[in-house]
């Protein structure tokens, strides 16, 4: 009896994890166009610590399927789109431009960056953008160019280097909204070693479109085999011990 | 599952004005001296389920379970490269090579700001916009005036009766802003300062502060490149048909666990 009602249960909190895992799909699809959006998939662990494999296949393929542990941001580049806003800027690789916001520095792959009314490089968000050394960045008017190492020149003086960050392996980046991320505390960011600057472009979101919507058929199709699994682990199992157990 | 139903609809609004943005690009692609117009999104806040690092009952969870509630348009970028210029022959058609832009004074006062140089006179002889707003600072040319000339650095000249050597009537002077990307748009081809775009700094064409040069008998045209509108039109349009696929799956899921029989 305990298997069987605890299969019911694993199959209830697959049917729960797929509902949640619509939502973060649904939340990748409606950011397909957001400029430097990192898209956030789902892995799944297992519902039971003693799983039912050993002897039931039913239980075994409902655990598999068990309750979402977490998300993770997936990392991978997005497409490169030109604007031709000289303050637009892409990151090809692995890095994040840091930007001072009131609840401190957070990072962000959207470089889609102005002058600010104070002559300072901003976000579309009005907040400062970081230099390398961790500094805001003031940008004279005139003609900018800014090469793949980050350094801004305007009329050919450079004046200033905007900063790309990256964290140790591992490190959970915590999405924020406004395409800003945060880094767990204790972990500091470092310079970027394998990322370089695209000046005139913007980078797009890394969710695309097909994908996101097999992700999504994929996810209907589970959430249906564990409402199979849940009518059959609650009718059919229970119809057969009652049946068999009145024999004995 | 409602939370998806919601985040999709973000989505889909969200696509509808990119949809109205680039119509309005394609329907001024080739109005004179326009400035393309991109949409720019953001994500929209995230409800945590899990806080990452949070101490659990056994063990620390490295990753936390977030999810994001979807898209927003944060800001509509103008987009300031140059448009191409094309010859009209007219001496009062003024393009701008670089990045500055013209002054006119709006009837109520106060200043705007133009890339459109399709210029005329006035009955009184004064240089005016298409819509008759006269050119900051203000050149009159006289009736009898003939072969009107203005330089790369905007100075005016013209040949006035009598004389055999043409008399300078005026100097344009040309602004630029710190961010000229906040500038406001007015219609009618204006834009207007904001606290954002910053103040106006004046100067001469051709001067050091990158106002660029003029180009008498030319007009610049709008930078909206067609093909691009077009490649995003598609990209909008197959964007909002999967957020509203993401409204089906979610419903459907819905309707589902609703029928469960026992």
């Amino acid at each position: 009896m305990a298997g069987m009602d605890s299969g019911y249960y694993a199959a209830l909190a697959g049917l729960v994890a797929r509902t949640q895992a619509l939502d973060t799909a649904a939340s990748n699809l409606a950011n397909a166009n957001t400029s430097g959006y990192r898209a956030e998939r789902e892995y799944f662990r297992s519902v039971l610590l003693d799983p039912l494999g050993g002897n039931s296949q039913l239980g075994a393929t409902v655990n598999d399927f068990g309750v979402v542990g977490g998300d993770r941001l997936d990392l991978s580049q997005g497409v490169l789109t030109p604007t031709g806003n000289a303050l637009d800027m892409a990151i090809e690789g692995q890095g994040f431009f840091a930007v001072e916001t009131a609840g401190g520095v957070r990072y962000t792959r959207d470089g889609s960056f102005h002058r600010g009314k104070d002559g300072r490089l901003v976000t579309a968000s009005e907040e400062p953008v970081l230099s390398s050394a961790g500094k805001p960045i003031a940008v004279p008017p005139g003609e900018v160019s800014v090469g793949m190492d980050g350094v801004i020149s305007v009329a050919g003086g450079a004046v200033g280097a905007v900063g790309v960050f990256d964290f140790p392996a591992g490190t959970q980046l915590r999405p924020e909204g406004k395409n800003r991320y945060r880094p767990p505390e204790k972990v500091a960011a470092v310079a970027a070693k394998a990322a370089s600057v695209h000046q005139g472009a913007l980078e797009g979101a890394n969710q695309d479109v097909i994908q996101g919507s097999l992700d999504l058929i994929m996810m209907q199709r589970q959430a249906e085999t564990m409402q199979r699994a849940l009518t059959i682990f609650h009718t059919e199992f229970n119809k057969t011990a009652a049946e068999e157990l009145s024999r004995v | 599952m409602i939370r998806a139903l919601y985040t999709a609809a973000s989505g889909m609004s969200a696509q509808q004005l990119n949809l109205d943005t680039i119509a309005n690009n394609l329907a001024n692609s080739s109005t004179t001296g326009f400035r393309q117009l991109r949409l720019q999104f953001q994500d929209m806040l995230y409800q945590n389920l899990v806080t990452p690092g949070a101490a659990q009952s056994q063990s620390t969870v490295s990753a936390g379970l977030q999810i994001g509630l979807g898209t927003k348009s944060a800001a509509t970028e103008v987009i300031m490269t140059q448009g191409e210029l094309n010859q009209t022959s007219n001496p009062l058609d003024l393009a701008i090579e670089g990045s500055g832009f013209f002054q006119v004074q709006r009837p109520d006062g106060t200043t705007a700001y133009t890339r459109a140089g399709q210029f005329s006179l006035n009955n009184q002889g004064t240089i005016v916009t298409s819509d008759g707003d006269p050119l900051i600072p203000t050149i009159t040319i006289p009736a009898n005036a003939t072969s009107v000339t203005i330089t790369q650095y905007g100075v005016v000249n013209a040949t006035l009766p009598g004389q055999t050597n043409p008399s300078q009537l005026g100097q344009i002077q040309l602004v630029t802003f710190p961010n000229p990307g906040g500038l406001q748009i007015m219609g009618g081809n204006l834009l207007q300062q904001t606290l954002s775009s910053g103040s106006a700094v004046q100067g001469n064409p051709g001067g050091t502060e990158g106002l660029g040069t003029l180009q008498q008998g030319y007009l610049e045209n709008s930078n909206v490149d067609v093909v691009t509108e077009f490649v995003q039109m598609v990209l909008a349009q197959r964007a909002y048909e999967s957020n509203s696929k993401v409204i089906k799956a979610a419903d459907d899921m819905y309707s589902q666990v609703n029928n469960m029989t026992h």
